[in-house]
Protein backbone atom coordinates (compact mmCIF):
# COMPACT_ATOMS: atom_id res chain seq x y z
CA UNK A 1 0.00 0.00 0.00
CA UNK A 2 2.76 2.42 1.04
CA UNK A 3 4.73 1.50 -2.07
CA UNK A 4 1.72 2.25 -4.29
CA UNK A 5 1.23 5.66 -2.65
CA UNK A 6 4.91 6.48 -3.11
CA UNK A 7 4.70 5.51 -6.78
CA UNK A 8 1.59 7.70 -7.31
CA UNK A 9 3.31 10.61 -5.57
CA UNK A 10 6.41 10.26 -7.75
CA UNK A 11 4.25 10.02 -10.88
CA UNK A 12 2.26 13.15 -9.92
CA UNK A 13 5.46 15.01 -9.19
CA UNK A 14 6.97 13.96 -12.53
CA UNK A 15 3.81 14.89 -14.39
CA UNK A 16 3.70 18.30 -12.69
CA UNK A 17 7.36 18.85 -13.58
CA UNK A 18 6.67 17.95 -17.20
CA UNK A 19 3.78 20.38 -17.34
CA UNK A 20 5.92 23.19 -15.93
CA UNK A 21 8.61 22.41 -18.51
CA UNK A 22 6.03 22.40 -21.30
CA UNK A 23 4.65 25.79 -20.24
CA UNK A 24 8.14 27.25 -19.94
CA UNK A 25 8.99 25.97 -23.42
CA UNK A 26 5.89 27.72 -24.74
CA UNK A 27 6.75 30.97 -22.97
CA UNK A 28 10.28 30.83 -24.38
CA UNK A 29 8.82 31.22 -27.87
CA UNK A 30 7.69 34.75 -26.93
CA UNK A 31 10.00 37.65 -27.88
CA UNK A 32 11.71 39.53 -25.06
CA UNK A 33 9.87 42.80 -25.79
CA UNK A 34 6.51 41.21 -24.89
CA UNK A 35 4.94 42.10 -21.54
CA UNK A 36 1.85 40.63 -19.95
CA UNK A 37 -0.48 42.88 -17.97
CA UNK A 38 -2.50 41.05 -15.34
CA UNK A 39 -4.84 43.56 -13.73
CA UNK A 40 -3.53 45.09 -10.54
CA UNK A 41 -0.94 42.33 -10.22
CA UNK A 42 1.10 44.45 -12.63
CA UNK A 43 3.11 43.79 -15.76
CA UNK A 44 5.43 40.89 -16.34
CA UNK A 45 8.21 40.33 -18.83
CA UNK A 46 8.64 36.90 -20.41
CA UNK A 47 11.56 36.30 -18.05
CA UNK A 48 9.38 37.21 -15.03
CA UNK A 49 6.67 34.84 -16.22
CA UNK A 50 9.10 31.97 -16.59
CA UNK A 51 10.36 32.59 -13.04
CA UNK A 52 6.76 32.66 -11.73
CA UNK A 53 5.96 29.40 -13.51
CA UNK A 54 9.09 27.77 -12.10
CA UNK A 55 8.15 28.97 -8.62
CA UNK A 56 4.54 27.83 -9.18
CA UNK A 57 3.23 30.85 -7.26
CA UNK A 58 -0.27 32.26 -7.85
CA UNK A 59 0.69 34.04 -11.09
CA UNK A 60 2.68 31.02 -12.26
CA UNK A 61 -0.26 28.70 -11.58
CA UNK A 62 -2.59 30.98 -13.55
CA UNK A 63 -0.19 31.01 -16.50
CA UNK A 64 -0.02 27.20 -16.36
CA UNK A 65 -3.82 27.04 -16.21
CA UNK A 66 -4.11 29.37 -19.21
CA UNK A 67 -1.63 27.42 -21.34
CA UNK A 68 -3.15 24.05 -20.44
CA UNK A 69 -6.62 25.32 -21.11
CA UNK A 70 -5.45 26.40 -24.59
CA UNK A 71 -3.75 23.08 -25.31
CA UNK A 72 -6.85 21.14 -24.25
CA UNK A 73 -8.99 23.31 -26.54
CA UNK A 74 -6.84 22.72 -29.62
CA UNK A 75 -9.24 20.12 -30.93
CA UNK A 76 -12.09 22.63 -31.06
CA UNK A 77 -10.42 25.94 -31.75
CA UNK A 78 -12.86 28.56 -33.03
CA UNK A 79 -12.03 28.49 -36.71
CA UNK A 80 -14.67 30.05 -38.89
CA UNK A 81 -14.63 31.12 -42.46
CA UNK A 82 -15.96 34.50 -43.51
CA UNK A 83 -17.00 35.60 -40.05
CA UNK A 84 -18.80 38.90 -40.36
CA UNK A 85 -18.98 41.21 -37.39
CA UNK A 86 -21.94 43.54 -37.21
CA UNK A 87 -21.16 46.81 -35.57
CA UNK B 1 -29.41 57.26 -24.55
CA UNK B 2 -26.51 58.51 -22.46
CA UNK B 3 -23.17 56.99 -21.50
CA UNK B 4 -20.95 57.19 -18.45
CA UNK B 5 -17.42 55.89 -18.92
CA UNK B 6 -14.62 55.74 -16.34
CA UNK B 7 -10.95 55.82 -17.35
CA UNK B 8 -8.48 55.86 -14.46
CA UNK B 9 -4.82 56.30 -15.36
CA UNK B 10 -2.03 55.37 -12.99
CA UNK B 11 -0.07 52.29 -14.12
CA UNK B 12 0.79 50.22 -17.20
CA UNK B 13 -2.57 48.48 -17.30
CA UNK B 14 -4.66 51.62 -16.91
CA UNK B 15 -2.40 53.41 -19.43
CA UNK B 16 -3.55 50.99 -22.13
CA UNK B 17 -7.14 50.91 -20.90
CA UNK B 18 -7.23 54.72 -20.89
CA UNK B 19 -6.20 55.10 -24.53
CA UNK B 20 -8.18 52.16 -25.88
CA UNK B 21 -11.36 53.17 -24.09
CA UNK B 22 -10.78 56.63 -25.55
CA UNK B 23 -11.84 55.03 -28.85
CA UNK B 24 -15.24 54.40 -27.26
CA UNK B 25 -15.47 58.04 -26.21
CA UNK B 26 -14.72 59.04 -29.83
CA UNK B 27 -17.49 56.75 -31.03
CA UNK B 28 -19.95 58.33 -28.58
CA UNK B 29 -18.84 61.78 -29.80
CA UNK B 30 -19.23 60.82 -33.45
CA UNK B 31 -22.72 59.52 -32.80
CA UNK B 32 -23.75 62.67 -30.96
CA UNK B 33 -24.44 60.66 -27.84
CA UNK B 34 -24.67 62.43 -24.51
CA UNK B 35 -21.69 61.13 -22.56
CA UNK B 36 -19.79 61.68 -19.32
CA UNK B 37 -16.10 60.84 -19.62
CA UNK B 38 -14.80 60.46 -16.06
CA UNK B 39 -11.11 60.18 -16.74
CA UNK B 40 -8.03 60.18 -14.51
CA UNK B 41 -8.76 61.72 -11.09
CA UNK B 42 -12.43 62.18 -11.97
CA UNK B 43 -12.77 58.40 -11.89
CA UNK B 44 -13.45 58.32 -8.16
CA UNK B 45 -16.36 57.07 -6.08
CA UNK B 46 -17.78 60.48 -5.18
CA UNK B 47 -17.88 61.79 -8.75
CA UNK B 48 -19.14 58.52 -10.24
CA UNK B 49 -21.87 58.30 -7.62
CA UNK B 50 -22.89 61.90 -8.22
CA UNK B 51 -23.18 61.38 -12.00
CA UNK B 52 -25.08 58.14 -11.57
CA UNK B 53 -27.59 59.81 -9.26
CA UNK B 54 -27.99 63.15 -11.03
CA UNK B 55 -27.49 62.30 -14.71
CA UNK B 56 -28.80 58.74 -14.65
CA UNK B 57 -26.96 57.44 -17.75
CA UNK B 58 -28.44 54.34 -19.40
CA UNK B 59 -25.12 52.78 -20.29
CA UNK B 60 -22.06 52.50 -18.04
CA UNK B 61 -18.60 51.37 -19.11
CA UNK B 62 -16.15 50.88 -16.28
CA UNK B 63 -12.45 50.48 -17.13
CA UNK B 64 -9.69 49.83 -14.64
CA UNK B 65 -8.69 47.33 -12.06
CA UNK B 66 -11.03 45.42 -9.85
CA UNK B 67 -11.91 42.12 -8.28
CA UNK B 68 -14.96 39.93 -7.83
CA UNK B 69 -16.61 42.49 -5.56
CA UNK B 70 -15.66 45.93 -6.84
CA UNK B 71 -14.22 48.19 -9.54
CA UNK B 72 -11.32 50.43 -8.56
CA UNK B 73 -10.98 54.12 -9.42
CA UNK B 74 -8.04 56.42 -9.99
CA UNK B 75 -7.37 56.75 -6.25
CA UNK B 76 -7.12 52.94 -6.05
CA UNK B 77 -10.31 52.86 -3.99
CA UNK B 78 -13.58 51.21 -5.05
CA UNK B 79 -15.89 53.33 -7.17
CA UNK B 80 -18.63 50.73 -7.24
CA UNK B 81 -18.87 47.74 -4.95
CA UNK B 82 -21.23 44.99 -3.89
CA UNK B 83 -21.03 46.07 -0.25
CA UNK B 84 -21.58 49.79 -0.85
CA UNK B 85 -23.31 51.35 -3.84
CA UNK B 86 -24.24 48.57 -6.24
CA UNK B 87 -27.88 49.72 -6.07
CA UNK B 88 -26.82 52.60 -8.38
CA UNK B 89 -26.64 50.12 -11.26
CA UNK B 90 -30.41 49.55 -11.29
CA UNK B 91 -31.90 49.92 -14.79
CA UNK B 92 -28.47 50.26 -16.39
CA UNK B 93 -26.61 48.34 -19.07
CA UNK B 94 -23.10 47.74 -17.80
CA UNK B 95 -19.81 46.71 -19.34
CA UNK B 96 -16.95 46.23 -16.87
CA UNK B 97 -13.48 45.88 -18.35
CA UNK B 98 -11.75 45.03 -15.10
CA UNK B 99 -10.57 41.81 -13.51
CA UNK B 100 -13.05 39.28 -12.16
CA UNK B 101 -16.07 41.59 -11.76
CA UNK B 102 -18.15 39.00 -13.60
CA UNK B 103 -17.82 36.61 -10.69
CA UNK B 104 -19.94 38.38 -8.06
CA UNK B 105 -20.40 42.05 -8.94
CA UNK B 106 -22.13 41.18 -12.22
CA UNK B 107 -24.68 38.76 -10.78
CA UNK B 108 -25.31 41.18 -7.89
CA UNK B 109 -25.86 44.06 -10.32
CA UNK B 110 -28.49 41.99 -12.10
CA UNK B 111 -30.08 41.10 -8.75
CA UNK B 112 -30.51 44.80 -7.90
CA UNK B 113 -32.13 45.48 -11.28
CA UNK B 114 -29.42 46.14 -13.87
CA UNK B 115 -30.80 45.41 -17.34
CA UNK B 116 -27.65 43.66 -18.52
CA UNK B 117 -24.03 43.06 -17.66
CA UNK B 118 -20.90 42.06 -19.56
CA UNK B 119 -17.64 41.49 -17.73
CA UNK B 120 -14.91 38.96 -16.97
CA UNK B 121 -15.09 36.23 -14.39
CA UNK B 122 -11.29 35.98 -14.23
CA UNK B 123 -8.54 38.61 -14.62
CA UNK B 124 -8.56 40.51 -17.92
CA UNK B 125 -5.10 39.91 -19.41
CA UNK B 126 -3.39 41.50 -22.34
CA UNK B 127 0.00 41.39 -23.96
CA UNK B 128 1.79 44.53 -25.03
CA UNK B 129 5.00 45.51 -26.75
CA UNK B 130 7.17 47.54 -24.40
CA UNK B 131 8.66 49.29 -27.42
CA UNK B 132 5.18 50.61 -28.26
CA UNK B 133 4.26 51.59 -24.72
CA UNK B 134 4.13 55.32 -25.54
CA UNK B 135 1.84 54.65 -28.51
CA UNK B 136 -0.64 52.09 -27.19
CA UNK B 137 -3.04 52.45 -30.12
CA UNK B 138 -0.24 51.40 -32.48
CA UNK B 139 0.71 48.37 -30.42
CA UNK B 140 -0.08 45.33 -32.59
CA UNK B 141 0.25 42.96 -29.65
CA UNK B 142 -2.29 44.81 -27.52
CA UNK B 143 -4.58 45.55 -30.46
CA UNK B 144 -6.54 42.26 -30.66
CA UNK B 145 -7.22 42.27 -26.90
CA UNK B 146 -8.66 45.76 -26.98
CA UNK B 147 -10.39 45.53 -30.33
CA UNK B 148 -12.28 42.42 -29.20
CA UNK B 149 -13.28 43.88 -25.85
CA UNK B 150 -13.99 47.33 -27.32
CA UNK B 151 -16.43 45.64 -29.65
CA UNK B 152 -18.76 45.26 -26.66
CA UNK B 153 -18.62 49.01 -26.05
CA UNK B 154 -19.02 49.97 -29.72
CA UNK B 155 -22.05 47.74 -30.03
CA UNK B 156 -23.69 49.08 -26.86
CA UNK B 157 -22.99 52.69 -27.87
CA UNK B 158 -24.75 51.96 -31.17
CA UNK B 159 -27.80 50.96 -29.15
CA UNK B 160 -27.61 47.21 -29.48
CA UNK B 161 -28.93 44.91 -26.77
CA UNK B 162 -26.52 43.43 -24.26
CA UNK B 163 -26.64 39.95 -25.82
CA UNK B 164 -26.06 41.34 -29.31
CA UNK B 165 -23.06 43.28 -28.00
CA UNK B 166 -21.60 40.15 -26.45
CA UNK B 167 -22.24 38.08 -29.59
CA UNK B 168 -20.58 40.74 -31.72
CA UNK B 169 -17.52 40.69 -29.48
CA UNK B 170 -17.39 36.89 -29.53
CA UNK B 171 -17.53 36.91 -33.33
CA UNK B 172 -14.60 39.30 -33.43
CA UNK B 173 -12.59 37.07 -31.05
CA UNK B 174 -13.32 34.12 -33.31
CA UNK B 175 -12.34 36.09 -36.40
CA UNK B 176 -9.06 37.30 -34.88
CA UNK B 177 -8.09 33.86 -33.56
CA UNK B 178 -9.03 32.25 -36.82
CA UNK B 179 -6.91 34.75 -38.76
CA UNK B 180 -3.94 34.10 -36.48
CA UNK B 181 -4.26 30.36 -36.92
CA UNK B 182 -4.70 30.39 -40.65
CA UNK B 183 -2.11 32.98 -41.62
CA UNK B 184 1.63 33.12 -41.41
CA UNK B 185 1.27 35.18 -38.28
CA UNK B 186 4.36 35.15 -36.12
CA UNK B 187 2.35 36.15 -33.08
CA UNK B 188 0.51 32.89 -32.48
CA UNK B 189 1.68 32.97 -28.86
CA UNK B 190 -1.07 35.60 -28.43
CA UNK B 191 -3.80 33.06 -28.98
CA UNK B 192 -3.92 31.39 -25.52
CA UNK B 193 -4.13 34.81 -23.86
CA UNK B 194 -6.83 36.03 -26.22
CA UNK B 195 -8.80 32.84 -25.74
CA UNK B 196 -8.55 33.28 -21.97
CA UNK B 197 -10.38 36.63 -22.13
CA UNK B 198 -12.86 35.23 -24.62
CA UNK B 199 -13.67 32.23 -22.42
CA UNK B 200 -14.02 34.38 -19.32
CA UNK B 201 -16.19 37.11 -20.83
CA UNK B 202 -19.69 36.66 -19.49
CA UNK B 203 -23.01 38.16 -20.43
CA UNK B 204 -25.86 38.33 -17.91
Amino acid sequence: MEEKKDKEYTEDKNSSKEIVELVIARLETMPANVNLSIGDEGSFTVKDLIERVKAEDEIGKKVIELQLSYLRSLKDLPIEENVSVNN
Amino acid sequence: MSLLITRPYYDEGTHYLFYWSGELVKEAQNRGLKYFDLQKDKANRKTVQSYLEKQSPDLIIFNGHGDALCVIGDDKKPIISVSDNIYLLKNKKIFVRACSAGKLLGPEAIRVGATGFIGYKEPFWFLYDEEKFQRPLEDDLAKPFFECSNQVGFSLIKGHAIKEANDSSMKLYTKKISEMLSSKSINTYLIPFLMWNMANQICL
